[in-house]
């Protein structure tokens, strides 16, 4: 089967393609070169004037797991109110904060993204991650394991070891799981509050442990340089959401020393204590630090004004915050001498001068950092917002007088607090195709997504284009996952499965002896039934794997 | 496995060869993967037919149970052609399961008679077809069993709900009501300094006590200086005594006056003055005793078994639990923990809410999931007519059979099953962690389990007995 997509305006940045006019031709599932004139096209999609982009990559997306299930089973009203009924093709389901895995999948890929990483997969919850991603349809996935807060990491820093014994944990651990990459969440905290610690600044000690923050961000970055993985260790730092905690973000950039970072949600991270209500912007500083700093890249976290329910596994600053959530209902959950999970809903309003400032704090830092292979775009899925809100986010970056217009109608004091309405800038469709595809894919190591070169994944999104870019990134024209047409005019036509992405560190296999000695001892699980295999993600068909290189291009001495 | 591989994808599509590269370096030469596929499926035959052989034996190590809801994974399982004999427990629970007696006819029948599976299947579509509002119940099953249920459910617009919702539902009406505080078992073996038994003695998991209570390490405390309490009638407190000798306390109360108990608790915590001398049955004397040592232990675990609080509006002890772990938490650490989770309960429950956002109790008749906690419950269905089928699935005992009804039955369940009326249709399944392997969600609903296959006895899974049914639709 040989496709055509004729004359469209590509953006391919990965490529350096810039709204050039050019056919992409399409064979089993790849991008291939112009055929001879003698072979038969069997289907050619008229696409002049339109905008094609790589299918959409969303590197931070809570969309598998126990945490997002116990979301689901807390909020039977919010599902009320975004049923989903199936069709001929898809299934039922429910939408809104916290979606059903199967409506994830379709909403995502009407929307024109072809992948989602789901950055918070415990040891302890791995399987139940990798089942409920594989019920995302269509779409491909993959998960962030977390360390920093097992007992078995805690015990491994205590004991001093050697950074190499450190690097054999972490690579066994992304191998035995099968994720792509490493995130920690408030380095030592999550473990800390379970010892009854309230909170865990950069430089303060573990009360058990006696290690702090800084040391965990250290040995974990410099493991994943050791061990080549591709993506830098994603990073939700100490105390999200305390006013003052820009300082604690500034230092931890400074204090890593040149070692690659990935800081998430970094809007939670980049609040000033200014101003009357001692709660101010810090985005200006974080910008000017992560655009000094090239071994930093960031993702927003950006808020939208709207129900949402936040599910993090920072059980610490989840029950701190619960005391501002609504509905007031909340859990918070100690997991396995591993980590924990805390969901707390919320409900973002533009009265509010706390959460009006949160949301130009998002995009002054959208705006402010200078390098968009540096800065993705995401709302942390549903933490800021749900994903469905990336359509109006990308307005606001692309569309000033939208912008400002939108400014006007928040709370006046945050209004006045904010550098936004003097920010020009507006972003390119090439620079936002950078920072929704070409960037993450990038960072992650997919060499052959997030791109439309000879040889890369036909994974393609074909857009109208409008002035209104809210409904232009609404409902693509066409989206095409592996060569396969999947939605039309923001409708599921057909439905695939995806894959898993994965890396496969090299790790000495030594490890495996102190890690069944402390599982026999301290445990409920044996080590051999708590990994996750790759025949189990393959499940007779189900799913398929995909594994990606370990390599970097920088070589830190 | 493959390290420094470029782009290597394995697919295990039908119809696919196995293995494709996506870019022009490719790691492993596709003959020699064909080559492993060969020995692999060659290695796979071999294990069958030793597996099937009548006199050898085999011998599994770290077999996890399927029994109930904990799932213990340190069994030691031999196989005797298709007997199973559990080597390292007398956990009557695993001792029953597995070696349980496999009844010498297994085929499928319709209307008593036996029939080849094809034929079952084809009536048991029929069936299904014909009905306006199916109800899936039982749903004894494992992770694959569920989602092929909610799939066949989703396309006829059937109803699902599973034979232990009741209890599920006193939770699930607590979490969405307040929400909680809660932990997982790992968490308890290490940590939980004090357990209070909340209207159960936690018997229905016989190896809880051994595995979690008085495990022989933990992390962070002496297992045997672990402070146990039970509040409740007619309770088995024996295995609450450590292995030092020292006794449980004991607080009795009826079942029905726990949320009193444990809002007094929060009121003595609180150090509220009260003037009553007695509070749900129990002497106040003695549960300031108990609110002192909640006040002093560094990691209070309050334990409670949905099943057990068997009574109208039950969901409010659980919700008096929720209150006091949130009122102790705003200084010190504590939490909760609920048991439960038989039968595939925690599977069915997970699975369902994140195929449809709800946990059971979901009707899909509108071609939307819609759920009620109370009118769909299998018992409100069946009594008020809701439904014109019933599809009875449970494959961990044969004891769990279908409510009396006069809809069309179909019946997919253990093969020992013994029926007062014969079911339309009668198909034997596999049970996963004997018959296949499975995944299966643990009571904790963090922790799943991979359920390894023991046997060959040629008894389909109740996935694949539905996938065929969704084919045949």
């Amino acid at each position: 089967m040989l496709i055509k997509l004729a004359g469209g305006k590509v953006y391919d940045p990965l490529n350096g393609i810039d709204g050039q006019v050019k056919d992409i031709y399409i064979r089993d599932g790849r991008i291939v070169d112009k055929p001879s004139k003698d072979e038969t096209i069997h289907e050619t999609y008229d696409v002049k004037g339109r905008v094609i982009m790589a299918g959409g990559i969303d590197p931070h997306t809570h969309i598998g797991g126990g945490k997002l299930n116990i979301a689901r089973m807390m909020l039977p009203e919010d599902h009320e109110q975004d049923l989903v009924k199936h069709t001929s093709v898809t299934r039922a389901g429910c939408g809104h904060a916290a979606p059903s895995t199967l409506t994830t999948g379709y909403r995502y890929v009407e929307m024109g993204y072809t992948a989602g990483f789901e950055p918070a997969m415990l040891q302890a919850n791995a399987r139940q991650a990798h089942m409920e991603m594989a019920d995302i349809p269509i779409l491909d996935k993959g998960g962030y394991v977390m360390l920093g807060n097992d007992d078995m990491f805690m015990r491994l820093m205590a004991q001093g070891v050697e950074q190499e014994v450190m690097n054999n944990y972490v690579g066994w651990t992304i191998s035995n799981f099968n994720a792509i990459a490493v995130k920690v969440v408030n380095p030592g905290g999550i473990n800390a509050f379970k010892f009854n610690q309230r909170k865990l600044d950069l430089d303060e000690k573990h009360v058990y442990y006696q290690i702090t923050p800084r040391e965990v961000l250290k040995t974990l970055s410099r493991a994943l340089v050791d061990l080549k993985v591709p993506h830098p260790l994603h990073v939700h730092g100490c105390n999200l959401g305390v006013p003052g905690n820009v300082e604690t973000t500034l230092e931890t950039i400074r204090g890593m020393e040149g070692l690659p970072l990935h800081l998430t949600h970094i809007q939670f991270h980049s609040f000033a204590t200014e101003g009357d209500k001692n709660f101010s912007s810090g985005a200006a500083r974080i910008a000017d630090m992560v655009n000094q700093h090239k071994n930093i890249s960031i993702d927003v976290g950006q808020i939208m004004f709207n129900q949402t329910v936040t599910a993090s596994g920072d059980t610490m600053r989840q029950y701190a915050g619960h005391t501002h959530g609504s509905p007031k209902k909340w859990v918070v959950m100690d997991i396995e001498c591993d980590n924990g999970c805390g969901v707390v809903p919320f409900k973002y309003t533009d009265k509010s001068y706390v959460n009006a400032l949160q949301w130009a704090i998002g995009l002054e830092t959208f705006l402010m950092v200078d390098d968009p292979w540096r800065v993705f775009l995401t709302t942390d899925h549903p933490n800021g917002a749900p994903f469905t809100s990336y359509p109006h986010l990308i307005r606001l970056l692309m569309d000033k007088s939208f912008r400002n217009d939108m400014l006007h109608t928040i709370n006046k004091e945050a209004a006045d607090m904010t550098v936004l309405g003097s920010i020009d800038r507006e972003y390119s469709l090439y620079e936002i195709a950078i920072m929704t595809r070409a960037a993450p894919a990038k960072s992650l190591g997919l060499t052959d997504r997030g791109q439309l070169g000879v040889g890369a994944a036909a994974d393609i999104t074909v857009y109208k284009e409008m002035d209104n870019k809210e409904k232009m990134f609404e409902k693509p024209e066409y989206v095409f996952k592996d060569g396969e047409l999947v939605a039309k005019n923001g409708k599921i036509v057909k439905v695939v499965n995806g894959t898993t992405h994965v890396v496969r560190p090299d790790y000495d296999k030594g490890i495996e002896k102190t890690l069944d000695d402390y599982y026999k001892k301290y445990h409920t699980v044996a080590l051999d039934n708590l990994v996750v295999t790759e025949d189990e993600i393959i499940d007779e068909g189900r799913g398929s794997v995909t594994c990606h290189a370990c390599s970097r291009e920088d070589t830190l001495a | 496995m493959c390290k420094n591989c470029v782009n290597f994808i394995s697919q295990g599509k039908v119809g696919d060869t196995g293995f494709r590269n996506n870019s022009e370096t490719l790691c492993f030469r596709p003959n020699f993967l064909l080559y492993a596929l060969f020995i692999l499926t060659s290695l796979d035959y071999m294990t069958r037919s030793i597996m099937n052989s009548s006199s050898t034996k085999t011998s599994f190590t770290k077999v996890a149970c399927p029994f109930c809801g904990i799932h213990c994974d340190d069994l030691e399982i031999t196989a005797t052609g298709n007997a199973l004999q559990v080597k390292n427990t007398t956990c009557f629970r695993a001792v029953e399961g597995f070696e349980r007696h496999l009844p010498a006819e297994i085929s499928p029948r319709i209307n008593g008679e036996p029939v080849a599976l094809d034929k079952a299947i084809t009536k048991a579509a029929n069936i299904i077809k014909k009905s306006g509002t199916p109800l899936f119940a039982g749903l004894g099953t494992d992770v694959s069993g569920h989602r092929n249920i909610l799939q066949t459910a989703d396309k006829v617009g059937g109803i699902v709900d599973h034979v232990l919702s009741e209890g599920i539902m006193r939770n699930i009406l607590a979490l969405s009501d307040r929400g909680w505080i809660t932990t997982t078992l790992t968490e308890i073996r290490n940590r939980a300094d004090l357990v209070v038994f909340v209207g159960t003695d936690a018997t229905e998991h016989p190896r809880f006590h051994e595995r979690i209570l008085w495990a022989k390490e933990a992390m962070f405390v002496a297992p045997a200086d672990r402070e146990i309490v039970y509040l409740g009638k007619k309770l088995d407190t024996k295995p609450g005594i450590s292995p030092k000798g020292k006794k449980p306390m004991s607080i009795p109360c009826d079942i029905s006056e726990l949320s009193t108990i444990m809002n007094t608790l929060t009121a003595l915590i609180e150090d509220k003055p009260l003037q009553a001398k007695k509070a749900g049955g129990a002497k106040v004397t003695d549960l300031k005793k108990l609110a002192d040592k909640i006040i002093t232990a560094e990691y209070a675990v309050f334990i409670w078994s949905p099943p057990k609080l068997n009574f109208p509006n039950a969901e409010l002890v659980v919700g008096a639990v929720s209150d006091l772990v949130r009122k102790l938490t705003e200084t010190k650490r504590a939490a909760g923990f609920a048991l439960g989770g038989d039968d595939g309960a925690a599977s069915a429950a997970a699975v369902c809410a994140w195929q449809t956002g709800y946990p059971l109790r979901t009707n899909f008749s509108q071609g939307y999931p819609d759920y009620n906690p109370s009118r769909y419950s299998t018992n409100e269905i069946l009594t008020s007519g809701q439904a014109d089928a019933l599809v009875w699935v449970s494959t961990f005992t044969s004891n769990r059979l279908p409510p009396e009804s006069n809809i069309p039955t179909i019946v997919i369940g253990e093969p020992g099953m013994k029926f007062k009326t014969m079911p339309d249709v009668f198909i034997p399944a596999g049970t996963p962690g004997i018959d296949h392997v499975g995944k299966i969600v643990r009571v904790d609903s963090v922790v799943s389990l991979p359920m390894k296959q023991l046997r060959n006895a040629g008894l389909p899974s109740v996935a694949s007995i539905f996938d065929r049914i969704y084919q045949a639709l």
